[in-house]
Parts: structure tokens; C-alpha cells; sequence
């Protein structure tokens, strides 16, 4: 079967393939996914004066400091965050418990100041998940890419004279695979890049294979309008559910293998993989905790994400129960000896935090002040950093 | 007795569902069975120990099962029940049908062995499911819920479920995540060797529900979301069935499994639309005589809320644990800084009747509470945050399942031969209402919890979108292929049964 009527339909097809093979690879690669798109955090309010914290995908984090900018008679805080590529997560944090209006949006060159697009107020702080606006936002650019792709297309395929049905299938798939392709462009990593783009040729494939087939069989009995629609339904639930499937499925696979190798592992280590990766030392904190007391009350600061949360704490330490100390108790020795005092909790136990521990706020150490303790256990962990477990018992607080 | 006590809940609930609905096919009575059986264990658990200090531990829990066993056995013979006929195999799987099933067979066995030997180990689930799980099984009663307070949104299905693990001796309760899943693709499964459609369309609709991979990678998480999304797609799929068919079992099933998803969350307000459906099919539906239609609905009604009355009843009647509370004086302890409020947990109420209606009527009240939220200011105010927060947590996540229920919108409206069958309807009912449920959820939510910023949690509290949008697909495919004259079939389906 001669695919081609004419020369000018293979020139259109050629170029409808250079556009979207070529054209939107240079633009979605260079233009969209190489540029930061939330890159300015401004505070509106002048008589406060925020912080704000950054979390690096890492997870290092590090405190910075507004700067000011006078605009005709208003001064607005500002944080450009251009050129940090891989920040997850902003924290502002205000000095006063005061409602704050924040903007936290791109400078363009059409727009005088910010695209507004969070403009809450907050009590206490706000946090941005950077990593969740930038693919909003460029959902949005993909969307209207999309959309210019279905006009260029659209007087594209007029040119061609074949049947008409089957310019419709490839006018479909075409556009699916261009928002495919966008899909796939959001990721950082080129291996999965490039595996993902196999994956979406495969899906187009498969789709418009499935599609041709569906409505051809469906001529005799239904409409072009339905014929279509139907075709596309099913051709799309095909492409979606394989395109997700075949993402899944290398993960499943090698998800299978570990399972099988990690069956000849001892149950400890088992436990250790996922403890040690999700919560740092507090399993085997935990266990050396158990070691020396159950039933007892354990106090705890409230001041890194694992170490700081109860109820996760309280997993690995029952059947002893944590306190938590509230974040403003934790830095001075009166405070958190008011605290003890007014909640009738000594004698108790005193958890003792140290560098690493926590790896979701691995610089912390607490107590950060002296404490005159009866007893002080300590255990080294030489499989974990040889790091130095320890725990307070504390009778009384007054000396 | 590791083995036995979770063979026995697939056995138990196999034979009761053998003997209430026949129909089914072997592959869903074995999976509806668990699910449901796995639901009816767990309530008894908690009940008794609440209501009559039953200690939980494994005796009293092979007790339980030994009960139902009886029962079960009792009920086979005095409704003369033919066994034979549970246990006929009515599945011919052709060699391509094998080549599909084992790698399935596989990746799902590879997630059990998973479920056995690793621990549970995500945050949720250590912190609230699985920690509650390990303390019940230790303490025998659930008094650590006071001690260190517990979410009212979250009945204890999946922490009574993990704590039969550990009593039975397991290392690690995370199975059961595994089990009720494949219980869930058993129902596929069975559902689909029921039907009429071709090979290749019942593939697709498998291939659908395990490419679902929100739900697949929730096996090893371990928390409260498989469970309940499982139980609302079988609501809704089973729900669809009774007005296809006009069988009044399906709808019984289908508030049964409704009554499952309660007993899982009891926070969100996804049981409206099932309750509205029901109402409204047997309002539609003829042929069935008045009275028996009261009685349906009054039936669905019981079996649809009777978890979620008795979850909220025994929220505020805390009595039978406070007696013990008083006993135990050392365990009014810390709940986050905060000392428990006595007063607050005592509501001297007797379980019977009058309450548990008074009980009803607050939850069906409850509905209307969004109302005081919508006012021209706080719109202003509010729905644009909604908007962003729909869009990332329920939208952005599962596009490609937006992109399909879009071309689905298109094909039912512009078909209107598809309008007038309307049990059509159900599906873009079941989605949109729940849809507009969410969205005015998130919009209530943002102004009630200013601090509420966990679209992770929104998504996985919507996932049983995805299955639905997967049903009404094949329904849709299904209704278009009955369409087709038999003769002229063959040339679509020349795919059937290549191997044959």
C-alpha cells in the first residue's frame, strides 16, 4: 500500500516529524526545563522582618536573609533564589506571630512585579514545596505549548489529501506523544530521560497501531465521530496504562531482585536498610533506650523532623513513653527546667541528641546546656559512624 | 497457627459469601470472602473488647474464627446448600491467558514474600496504623489509645489487622497489604471471566487495574489508604452491577463492601454517594415490589453505616475504657503535652437503639456543615488556594486518568444512544459527585486547618478515582462491543483466543 499520495504529503510528514522530533526536543529541553521558574519570594509587609530557610534536595538546609527594596513608597522584602537549581523546599519564618502577605512567583518581562500566585496570610510561616510550583507552572506552559501544537498541526494536515480518518489518528497521537514528551521532560535524571522517551515512541506505536486497527473494525457499524472516539479511548487507556506500565515495570523488576536477594540477609539488616535510610540512628537509639528502662518517660526536644516527632519516636522506644519538649523549652536551662517543674516529670529520662543522629536535621545537638544528671548510659554504635548513644537520668533540676 | 489464621479468614469469608451470592464467580467469592470477612474479624475484635472487655489475644481470636466457622457450617446445612457447587471452577484460561497470568502471579507473590520479611517502615504507618497494631497485640486492650490520643478519622481496621498479624506470630503484619490486593485482583479477575468481553478487552481491563500504580505501591507501605480505596471501587463496581442487572444481591454487596471502606476511614464523605445511589436506583428500577424495595434500602442502609454509627458512637462513649482508665490510674499520661480531659471521654450513654439512631441522624446531618463555609467573601478568599491544592493533589497526580474520563465526558455526551441506558449514568455520577466532594472538602479543609498543607495525603485519600475511571472505561468499550452484530464481531475481535 502506498502510504503517500503526492510529494507534497511526504514533505508534511516529514516536517510534522522534524517539528516534533527536533523543534519541540530543542525548545522543551533548552527553554523549559533549563530554566527556574520560581525564583523570587516577596514579602509585602515592612514592619516584620522574615527569614527564610532553604532545603536543598539533599536535604542540607540554610538560613538566609531577605533583602529590601524600596518600591516608590513601599520597602518589600525580597529572597531571589535564581540561582539555586535544586531547591525542594522554602521555609519564611517571621519574627512575629503577625499575618504576613507573601508572592511567591517569576519576575517576567511583561509583568511590572511578580505573578501573584500564593497570596495567603499565615500565622506563623509558610512553606513553599518549590519542586510541586515548577511543575504547575510548567504543566501550564506545556498546556499552552500543546496547544499551539494542535493549530500548527491542524494546517499541517490540511495539505494532505489521504483519508481523512487516518489524518485524525496521526494528528492524535502526534499531540500525545508531544504531551507525553513534556510529561518526560520534567525529570532531572538523563537515564530516565532516555528510557522514558523509548518508552513513549513504543506507547505512540502501540497507540496508533491499536487506533487503526479498532476503527477500521468499527467502519461498517459506527459513524467516523464515534468510530473515532472510540478508537481513542481504548487506544489512549492502551497507551496511558502501557506507558505507566512500562515505567513501572523496570522499577517492579528490580524492586523483585532485591527482594530475592534480601531474603538471605539476617532480619536485623533488614530492619536497618529502611530504619536507617527513613529515620537515621533512632531504631538503634531506640533499642539501646529499651536497654536501659521500659515504662519510663523519656524526654525529647521538639527540634529536628525524626528526633522531634512523638509519634514516630514512640515506636522505637515503647513501651517507654517520650515527652516532647516544645522548641522554645529546649535552648535555655530555666526554660526547660520550668518546663520538667510544671509538668511534674522528674525523675525522668533524658534523651541526649548528637550530631548525625537525625538525618533530617543532622547538624543539631541538644541538650545544648549543662545538666547535673544521677546516672549517664552511653553506648558506641562502631556499625553506624561510631556514634556515641546517650541517656540522662535526671532526679531533680535545681542544681 | 501462622498459616491457619490466614487461611482460616479466606475460608470463613469464602463460604459465607458461597452462600449469600451464588452467582459470583469462584475467584471473586475467594477475594470478596477475605475482604469482607477480614472487616467482620477486625469489628468483632474491636466491639467485644470494648463493650465486653474481651482480651486481645490469639485464643480469643481463633475463638472469633471458630464462631463464624460454625455459623458458616451451620448455615450451609440448614440452607441445603449444594458444596459442590462453591467449589466448581468455571475459569479456561487458554495459553495465552497463561502467559499474561504468571508474571501477574509473580510481581504479586514477590510482594507478599516482601510483606513477610521486611518490617513496616513508612512514616505513617510507624507513627499511628502500625505502631497501634504492635501495642494492641502487647497490651491486649486498647487503652494506648488514650494514653497517647488517636485520630478519629482512622477506625482501627488496619491496626486490628496488624495486630492479628503479630499475635498469630508473624514478624512483620505488612502481608495483609499484600493479601488484600490480590483479593482485589481476584475480583477483577472473576469479574471479568463473568463477563462477555472478548479476550483481549478483559486483558486490558486487568492490565488496567494492576497498572494502577498508586495502588500497587501501596502494598508496601502499610497504610490506611489500599484498604479503603479497595473496598469503594468494589462499592462502586458492584453498585454498577445491580443496576445492570437488577439483582438485588449485587446491592446488598455493594453496601457491604461500602460498609468496609467505613470501617477503614471514616472521615471523608465518599459513603454519600453510595448512599444517594442506592436510593436513587431503587427509586428508577422497576419491577421490584415496594415493600422489597424498603427493605433493600433499609438493608444497604444497616450494612452501608452500621460500622461508621458504632466507630462514632464509641468515639464519644469511651465508658467501658474509662472504667478500666480509673483502674489503671498510670495511664492518663501525656497525649502531646496535654493531659487527657476526663470530661471529655465521659458520655454515660447506653448502646441501644435510641442513641445509635440520634447517632444516624448527626451523621446525615453532617452533610450540610460545608454550608456556613461558602459566603461571597470567603470564596474570594479561599477558592483560588482550593483551586492550586485540587489541581496538585488530585488533578496533577493522575493526569493521564483525567485525559481518559475527558475523552469518556465527550463520547457519553455526544452519543445519545448511550444517554438512555442509564445505567450508564452511574459512572460519571459515581465520579463527578466525588469529585465535587472533594473539592469542596479541600475548600472547607483550608479554612478549618490553616496549617493543612499535605497534598500527598489528598491524593491517596482520592485514589479510588483511578479504578473508577478504569471501570467506566470498560463499561463504556463493553457497551459499544455489544453493539456490534456477533457475525460482524469476529472481524474486531480477531484476537480472541489466538491460541485456540
Amino acid at each position: 500500500m502506498k502510504f503517500f499520495s503526492s510529494k507534497l504529503e511526504k514533505i508534511v510528514f516529514v516536517t510534522i516529524i522534524f517539528y516534533f522530533f527536533c523543534i519541540k526536543f530543542i525548545v522543551d529541553y533548552f527553554f523549559i526545563d533549563s530554566r527556574f521558574i520560581n525564583s523570587i519570594i516577596l514579602v509585602a509587609d515592612k514592619e516584620i522582618s522574615p527569614s527564610i530557610t532553604i532545603r536543598w534536595e539533599n536535604l542540607r538546609e540554610e538560613i538566609c536573609k531577605f533583602d529590601e527594596i524600596s518600591s516608590k513608597d513601599k520597602i518589600i522584602y525580597y529572597y531571589n533564589f535564581n540561582d539555586y537549581k535544586k531547591v525542594n523546599e522554602v521555609k519564611i519564618t517571621y519574627s512575629e506571630n503577625t499575618p504576613v502577605k507573601s508572592y511567591l512567583g517569576k519576575k517576567l518581562s511583561i509583568f511590572k512585579s511578580p505573578i501573584p500566585f500564593l497570596n495567603i496570610k499565615y500565622r506563623v510561616g509558610l512553606y513553599f514545596d518549590i519542586a510541586q510550583h515548577i511543575y504547575f507552572y510548567k504543566n501550564i506552559l506545556f498546556f499552552i505549548f500543546t496547544f499551539i501544537d494542535i493549530i500548527i498541526l491542524l494546517f499541517l494536515l490540511k495539505l494532505i489529501k489521504k483519508d481523512r480518518f487516518l489524518k485524525i489518528a496521526f494528528f492524535v497521537f502526534l499531540f500525545l506523544s508531544s504531551f507525553s514528551f513534556s510529561l518526560v521532560f520534567t525529570t532531572n535524571n538523563y537515564l530516565e530521560k532516555i528510557v522514558f522517551y523509548i518508552v513513549c515512541l513504543a506507547d505512540i506505536f502501540i497507540g496508533t497501531f491499536v487506533f487503526i486497527k479498532i476503527s477500521g473494525s468499527l467502519s461498517e457499524n459506527f459513524g467516523n465521530i464515534r468510530r473515532v472516539l472510540i478508537s481513542l479511548l481504548i487506544s489512549i487507556l492502551w497507551v496511558y496504562i502501557n506507558f505507566i506500565n512500562l515505567k513501572s515495570i523496570t522499577t517492579k523488576t528490580f524492586h523483585s531482585f532485591f527482594v530475592v536477594k534480601s531474603s538471605l540477609w539476617r532480619q536485623e539488616n533488614r530492619n536497618l536498610y529502611y530504619y536507617r535510610k527513613e529515620y537515621g540512628h533512632l531504631y538503634e537509639y531506640g533499642k539501646f533506650l529499651k536497654s536501659i528502662t521500659t515504662n519510663s518517660r523519656i524526654i525529647f526536644p521538639s527540634l529536628t523532623r525524626t528526633f522531634g516527632n512523638g509519634a514516630v519516636i514512640r515506636y522505637f522506644i515503647y513501651p517507654n513513653v517520650p515527652v516532647m519538649v516544645p522548641k522554645e523549652y529546649c535552648y535555655s536551662k530555666e526554660k526547660f527546667v520550668k518546663f520538667l517543674k510544671e509538668n511534674e516529670l522528674l525523675p525522668c529520662y533524658i534523651a541526649v541528641l548528637r550530631k548525625g543522629m537525625d538525618i533530617w536535621g543532622s547538624d543539631f545537638e541538644w541538650p545544648s546546656f549543662q545538666l547535673y544528671a544521677k546516672k549517664e548510659y552511653t553506648l558506641t554504635n562502631k556499625d553506624y559512624g561510631d556514634c556515641i548513644y546517650s541517656i540522662l537520668y535526671l532526679e531533680e533540676a535545681s542544681k | 497457627m501462622k498459616l491457619a489464621g490466614i487461611i482460616l479468614p479466606f475460608f470463613i469469608g469464602f463460604i459465607f459469601i458461597s452462600i449469600f451470592f451464588k452467582k459470583l464467580n469462584i475467584l471473586e467469592k475467594i477475594g470478596i470472602g477475605f475482604l469482607l470477612y477480614s472487616v467482620l474479624f477486625t469489628f468483632n475484635f474491636f466491639v467485644l473488647n470494648l463493650y465486653t472487655d474481651l482480651v486481645m489475644n490469639v485464643l480469643n481470636g481463633f475463638f472469633i474464627n471458630l464462631f463464624w466457622l460454625l455459623l458458616a457450617i451451620i448455615l450451609l446445612f440448614l440452607l441445603r446448600n449444594n458444596i459442590k457447587e462453591f467449589f466448581k471452577i468455571e475459569i479456561s484460561l487458554s495459553k495465552f491467558d497463561w502467559v499474561f497470568t504468571l508474571p501477574v502471579i509473580i510481581f504479586l507473590f514477590i510482594e507478599i514474600w516482601y510483606g513477610f520479611i521486611f518490617p513496616v517502615w513508612c512514616w505513617d504507618s510507624v507513627a499511628v496504623y502500625d505502631f497501634f497494631g504492635k501495642v494492641f497485640a502487647k497490651e491486649g486492650n486498647m487503652l494506648s489509645t488514650l494514653r497517647y490520643g488517636y485520630f478519629e478519622a482512622y477506625p482501627f481496621f488496619v491496626s486490628l489487622l496488624h495486630m492479628w498479624g503479630y499475635l498469630i506470630g508473624w514478624y512483620s503484619p505488612l502481608f495483609f497489604h499484600a493479601l488484600l490486593y490480590i483479593a482485589f485482583i481476584f475480583v477483577i479477575y472473576g469479574y471479568t471471566l463473568r463477563s462477555e468481553f472478548p479476550f483481549w478487552i478483559k486483558w486490558l481491563f486487568i492490565f488496567s487495574v494492576l497498572g494502577i500504580n498508586s495502588l500497587y505501591g501501596h502494598i508496601k507501605m502499610g497504610f490506611n489508604n489500599l484498604p479503603p480505596t479497595i473496598f469503594l471501587s468494589l462499592a462502586f463496581l458492584y453498585g454498577y452491577e445491580w443496576v445492570r442487572t437488577k439483582e438485588c444481591p449485587y446491592l446488598l454487596l455493594s453496601s457491604l463492601l461500602g460498609g468496609g471502606y467505613l470501617w477503614c476511614r471514616n472521615g471523608e464523605p465518599w459513603w454519600i454517594s453510595l448512599l444517594l445511589f442506592y436510593l436513587i436506583s431503587l427509586f428508577i428500577i422497576k419491577g421490584i415490589k415496594w415493600w422489597k424495595k424498603c427493605l433493600l434500602f433499609i438493608l444497604s442502609f444497616i450494612f452501608l453505616l452500621t460500622t461508621k454509627v458504632v466507630w462514632e458512637y464509641s468515639l464519644r462513649n469511651w465508658e467501658t475504657l474509662l472504667k478500666k482508665q480509673q483502674r489503671q490510674s498510670e495511664f492518663v499520661e501525656i497525649k502531646e503535652n496535654k493531659t487527657i480531659e476526663k470530661s471529655n471521654m465521659v458520655k454515660k450513654e447506653k448502646f441501644e437503639l435510641k442513641v445509635l439512631t440520634n447517632e444516624t441522624i448527626r451523621i446525615i446531618s453532617s452533610v450540610f456543615i460545608p454550608l456556613q463555609y461558602i459566603t461571597l467573601d470567603r470564596l474570594q478568599k479561599y477558592l483560588p488556594l482550593t483551586i492550586d491544592m485540587f489541581w496538585r493533589a488530585i488533578v496533577k497526580t493522575r493526569l493521564a486518568y483525567w485525559w481518559i474520563m475527558i475523552f469518556l465526558m465527550i463520547l457519553f455526551i455526544s452519543d445519545r444512544s448511550l444517554w438512555k441506558k442509564w445505567e450508564l449514568w452511574v459512572w460519571p455520577y459515581f465520579f463527578w459527585i466525588n469529585v465535587v466532594m472533594i473539592f469542596v472538602g479541600t475548600y472547607v479543609f483550608i479554612q478549618t486547618f490553616p496549617d493543612w498543607n499535605i497534598p500527598g495525603s489528598a491524593e491517596r485519600m482520592s485514589m479510588f478515582l483511578e479504578p473508577l475511571v478504569v471501570f467506566w472505561a470498560i463499561t463504556i468499550i463493553g457497551e459499544y462491543i455489544r453493539k456490534i452484530p456477533s457475525n460482524e464481531r469476529k472481524k474486531l475481535f480477531s484476537m480472541d483466543n489466538p491460541m485456540n
